[in-house]
């Protein structure tokens, strides 16, 4: 079943175009990251999913009908900051999200245990550190036991220790087989958690996928001839090239791990192309993520 | 629905500054009453404490009661500006909340709020009818109380242009003193442009006229006013108004 489906959405602040026809699909029990630089249009893309921001066009289905309030009601969200009321105890916000989602206050205690907060749960959330602060947010998306997260930067502006505890808090979320929608910048936090990744710069979706097949450590073969425009144009045609792009003066191909740099070069001489340089060179995860935000892109 | 009016209670319970507010109006308000009650009129024997006699008890009171109702508006902008500020309100919807419930669960707070205050002075009313007051029997004390009702829709009235307002500048002080700009200066300097008999359909004119000042009709002049039941319509128009506007309002923008 389709979690999620977005299609063509675009929104666009005065001259800003923060978010361009960009489109994905999630399913259950994907665990979906959604990667992109600060100011690529993660938080825009959840913003309207999550119906606070009006996209200019475009639509998107929750559970693969058209969205409402009570489909937010099963899903749990945070967005950017925790947004609490600072003189309400951590209990007593949560009971107004409870009010707000229509289900019991039972869970309230549990959800505060998930995620360590009993001890100050009586306290003022103003009196809470940003950790804190986000751990109560991370509660309160699990209040109503939802059938999916969205999660926006949850590591955001955390100590190293915050980080891992909400990490920790995140895997075993995870293991409990939820769908959850991921936004960060941290590579790392995506590649630890995610089954599944979209990467996203300037509003522009530029690649989704399984977490293999987008970050695997791919064979990477750059190639220069004279006519690299028709060199692309050939390689189109090859099988077992997953993406083509333009580096400069070079192509850099990646390829599966069957394709051979040799297999290449004889397929473009049958097409009348001689190559002056080839080289096949194994990537790092890091080296995919800056080359697919880099400025480089076909 | 109910839920949702719940957790609007919490907001407002728990939120010490508007407690203050209550409290003082609490506080103030029969205060108000009584000291009036215990002046007189230099160098006479006439004692104010006349204003507190059946039937016109009613229309004084509530028009005295009337300016606090500038009070509960700015109390209402504070629990409005304060969602954006918290940047509740976005929560809230993400939880779940729609933007008709939204408009719809603050109107049920304004009428409940506006409620116990006009209950309030009933209460006030009774007790200060009771010390001051010369006739006592059923009918003198049932007559003019219309003007609990009167007074119900302008607290009404105020705390929905409160509402309107908190919803148009999201942030805090602005709307407030906006409000009280709007409300003291900009609106009577507007009406003075506008030929009669049209300024008395300005929203502050009107809702102001509700609870007239009962000043004049004591010393016998009467001013051109409109009469009670075009000025109940036009209130609850603008009423109407104000939580419409907030609607359209909270449909359009970005949380």
């Amino acid at each position: 079943m389709n979690i999620l489906e977005i299609n063509n959405l675009s929104k666009r602040y005065g001259k800003i175009q923060s978010l361009n026809n960009f489109s994905l699909k999630v399913e259950k029990g994907n665990v979906y990251g959604l990667l992109g630089p600060n100011g690529s249009g993660k938080t825009t893309t959840l913003g309207i999913v999550l119906g606070i921001i009006n996209a200019n066009s475009g639509s998107y289905k929750w559970f693969e009908k058209e969205p409402t309030n009570e489909a937010r009601k099963k899903i749990g969200a945070i967005l950017e900051t925790p947004n609490f009321y600072p003189y309400l105890s951590a209990v007593k916000n949560l009971e107004i999200v409870a009010d707000i989602k229509n289900v019991s206050y039972k869970n309230i205690e549990d959800v505060l245990a998930t995620v360590n907060l009993s001890e100050r749960k009586n306290y003022p959330v103003s009196t809470y550190s940003l950790g804190m602060k986000q751990r109560v947010a991370l509660a309160s998306a699990l209040l109503s036991d939802p059938e999916v997260l969205v999660l926006d930067e949850p590591t955001n502006g955390l100590d190293p220790q915050g980080i891992a505890e909400i990490r920790e808090i995140v895997q075993k979320i995870v293991k409990k087989g939820k769908t959850i929608i991921i936004a960060s910048h941290i590579l790392d936090e995506i590649e630890k958690i995610c089954t599944h990744v979209a990467i996203i710069k300037k509003g522009n979706l530029i690649i989704s996928g399984s977490i293999n097949e987008v970050l695997s450590k791919d064979n990477r073969i750059e190639i220069i001839s004279d006519n690299l425009d028709k060199l692309e144009d050939v390689l189109k045609e090859y099988n077992g090239i997953k993406r083509i792009i333009k580096a400069g003066l070079k192509l850099e191909l990646y390829v599966d791990d069957n394709v051979k740099s040799e297999e290449i070069n004889k397929y473009l001489v049958e097409n009348n192309i001689y190559l002056s340089h080839l080289v096949l060179s194994r990537q790092s995860l890091e080296e995919t993520f800056l080359e697919l935000t880099s400025e480089q892109k076909k | 629905m109910i839920r949702l009016v719940k957790a609007e209670a919490k907001k407002i319970f728990y939120y010490k500054s508007f407690m203050a507010c209550t409290i003082l109006y609490l506080v103030f308000l029969p205060l108000m009453f009584i000291g009036i009650g215990q002046l007189s009129i230099s160098k006479t024997a006439i004692s104010l404490s006349i204003i507190f006699n059946y039937p016109d008890l009613w229309h004084n009171l509530s028009y005295l009661a009337s300016w606090f109702n500038l009070l509960l508006g700015i109390m209402f902008i504070l629990l409005i500006s304060n969602e954006f500020v918290y940047k509740t309100l976005r929560q809230n919807v993400i939880d779940g909340v729609s933007r008709n419930q939204l408009i719809l669960s603050k109107f049920i707070v304004i009428l409940i709020i506006a409620f116990l205050s006009t209950f309030y002075i009933l209460l006030s009313g009774l007790l200060i009818g009771e010390i001051y007051a010369v006739k006592h029997s059923f009918d003198d004390i049932l007559k003019e109380s219309y003007f609990l009702i009167t007074y119900f829709i302008q607290s009404v009235a105020y705390m929905s242009l409160g509402l309107l307002v908190g919803m148009l500048f999201r942030r805090q002080g602005t709307p407030i003193l906006f409000f009280l700009l709007y409300t003291v200066m900009i609106e009577p300097i507007v009406s003075l442009k506008i030929p009669a008999p049209f300024n008395d359909y300005m929203p502050m004119n009107i809702l102001g006229n509700l609870v007239n000042n009962p000043l004049p009709g004591m010393i016998g002049t009467t001013l051109p006013h409109l009469d009670l039941t075009t000025t109940i319509i036009g209130s609850i128009t603008y009423i109407i108004l104000f939580v419409i506007l907030s609607l359209v309002l909270v449909k359009k923008i970005d949380l």
